[in-house]
């Protein structure tokens, strides 16, 4: 909210000296012109948006409790009351994957939320101290990076056990070391700008510089890689969850259900099949978003 | 270049400390004790007692730490609580299967990769670049073990062409070399092709056009080898995705690489076996950095300035 606030700041200040007809996020309209023409991110983004009503609205959409068992009903064909049939239990598998959805949307939101923070902090307070600071903080995001990171996840959730918070805290203690990279390297080059010297002139302490300056300048790397981890984040809590290191049960959860199913291959193959169409159907609609936004919002790739 | 290599190998070794460092704390912070955990409920206090002395677990611990240390880069990792075999030999057996199999993955998917961008990119903007990137795109958001069930329930339950579990001979390797492979080889298409893009549209190849060079010449010889730039450094995150990616496929269809001995020892709580994985992967990925920053100085002199 901050960023945000920023940059509204700066508007309220451009309309204080009374210069009109500047608009400083020109960038993101010219941003959103560029994007809206991508038909196919616009479909995603739909499609996205979709996913967040029907991971909300799950308890109205479920046709039913995707945790009540039938035993004498399991393995079900699809039919009319079970749209996808029923798993190994008697239950819903069309209930079971729309309550998925709620996993890993909260994953890919909450994990990320946390992982970004992370991210920028080190990121820019190594780029704009630089010297020590920044080789101190450039060898603990090697370290950090270093660690295979399903394994690092794995050995997180053994620690903490299952549960979704776990998993957010699994995901998002790793997760940060590519965000911290690439904004160091923006900050590196933001540093030695005109406006930076002048708000030090002006007497801008280095934290308000870095809050009012260094970020809001980031702000489109940061939307980019936030959307385009975001899908790597529900791979790994479907890979967690797959793994039975996720999230516990009975919560429904994309990875857990191939995992299951992954016992009645000979029984019931298709009951893998779904979860999985269900995860690839987010992470695309995420990588693609994430691409658009990019092409959007980095005019270097805009003509390729 | 040679000042350049002392400063990237100091500072792999200082992350290597730092690596080691988060291992041992990471391991050390589980709730429980792990002498309880291999004794059985009844042990006497003594019993426990000894057990600790001879882990040295009742010493402090930065003297743990050290000889942790120590002894991991004397390649002495203790023994496992369970299989009670030294944790170096359950090591070295995995991370040849794994490597065998990362391997073949990675060519596999490195071949495919090169291949497909390439033709992408020449043909960009027609039906066979769509249809390329649209699998690509797929292959990326696929999960890696949702892939490999699919290919056992078709080629393994269904038409019974490949086995789907254990390695016996060659045609073992299919299946999981197809399943690992393939979500690398969409990402590696993708940037082979946006590398090829950026490297077709300089002046020298311009030049090389005008000069009559032939079309199949100019790829390979001045846009292959500046759009390899960018290939080398995702080899090196490739190779580290799939080693990553290897723990799940060796899980999937049974083979005893380094990911399945992880698994199963978290499963089991086998806490020198954890510590020993967790370890000597991260020690391979610092390497595997290493090797990919010095290619790079190699390729591409400018880096070796900044």
């Amino acid at each position: 909210m901050k960023m945000w606030n920023a940059l509204f700041n700066r508007n309220k200040l451009y309309e204080e000296v009374g210069i009109e007809n500047i608009d400083s996020t020109s960038l993101y309209k010219d941003a959103w012109k560029r994007f809206k023409k991508n038909k196919f991110a616009m479909v995603c983004l739909a499609a996205i948006v979709l996913l967040a009503l029907v991971a909300i609205f799950a308890p109205w959409i479920a046709p039913h409790d995707p945790y009540k068992q039938d035993v004498l009903n399991k393995f079900a064909e699809p039919s009319l009351l079970h749209p996808l049939g029923t798993d190994n239990y008697g239950r819903d598998i069309l209930s079971r994957i729309i309550y998925g959805a709620r996993v890993s949307l909260a994953v890919g939101i909450v994990a990320e939320a946390i992982a970004v923070t992370i991210g920028v902090i080190v990121g820019v307070a190594a780029g704009y101290y630089g010297g020590k600071v920044d080789t101190v903080l450039s060898r603990i995001i090697e370290v950090f990076a270093s660690f295979p990171f399903i394994l690092f996840a794995i050995a997180v959730m053994f620690i903490l056990g299952q549960g979704i918070i776990n998993v957010f805290i699994a995901i998002g203690v790793i997760g940060w070391t590519g965000h911290a990279r690439l904004i160091r390297s923006q900050v590196l080059q933001l540093r030695s700008k005109e406006y930076v010297e002048a708000a030090k002139a002006a007497g801008s302490s280095n934290f308000r510089i870095m809050l009012k300056h260094m970020i809001p300048n980031c702000l489109s790397t940061i939307i980019v890689i936030t959307t385009l981890d975001i899908p790597s984040d529900i791979m790994l809590e479907a890979t967690l969850s797959f793994l039975g290191l996720g999230v516990a049960p009975p919560t429904s959860s994309w990875g857990e259900m191939i995992s299951v199913a992954r016992t009645f291959l000979r029984q019931q193959p298709m009951f893998s099949i779904y979860p999985g169409i269900a995860i690839m159907i987010t992470v695309l609609a995420f990588n693609t978003l994430g691409d658009a936004l990019r092409d959007a919002l980095d005019p270097k790739l805009k003509n390729m | 270049m040679v000042k350049y290599f002392f400063k990237r190998l100091g500072q792999a070794l200082i992350v290597l400390i730092g690596v080691t460092l988060v291992t041992f704390l990471l391991l050390n912070v589980i709730p429980g004790d792990p002498v309880a955990v291999m004794l059985d409920k009844n042990a006497t206090p003594q019993a426990v007692e000894n057990l600790r002395h001879e882990w040295g677990l009742d010493k402090p611990l930065p003297v743990q730490y050290i000889n942790f240390v120590l002894n991991a880069f004397r390649g002495n990792l203790g023994t496992s609580y369970f299989e009670k075999t030294p944790v170096m030999a359950m090591l070295l057996s995995g991370l040849s299967a794994t490597l065998r199999l990362g391997g073949i993955a990675f060519i596999f998917s490195a071949l495919i990769g090169v291949v497909c961008g390439t033709l992408s990119a020449v043909f960009r903007g027609k039906l066979l670049d769509r249809v390329l990137m649209i699998i690509a795109m797929l292959g990326i958001s696929l999960p890696v073990f949702w892939i490999a069930i699919v290919l056992q329930i078709i080629f393994g339950l269904k038409l019974r062409w490949f086995p789907i579990s254990g390695i016996k001979d060659l045609s073992g390797y299919i299946l999981p070399m197809v399943a690992l492979g393939s979500t690398y080889a969409g990402s590696m298409a993708r940037l082979v092709r946006t590398s090829v893009l950026e490297a077709i549209s300089q002046d020298y190849v311009k030049t090389a056009r005008s000069k009559g060079v032939s079309e199949a010449v100019v790829i390979i010889k001045h846009v292959m080898r500046n759009a390899a730039i960018p290939i080398v450094t995702l080899s090196g995150t490739q190779i580290k995705s799939i080693l990553t990616g290897s723990m799940i496929i060796e899980t999937i269809f049974s083979i005893s690489g380094i990911g399945k001995i992880a698994i199963n020892a978290i499963m089991v709580r086998d806490i020198p076996v954890i510590q020993g994985t967790v370890l000597y992967t991260a020690a391979l990925f610092v390497v595997i950095n290493l090797v990919v920053d010095l290619l790079y100085g190699v390729i591409d002199p400018r880096v070796r300035v900044s």
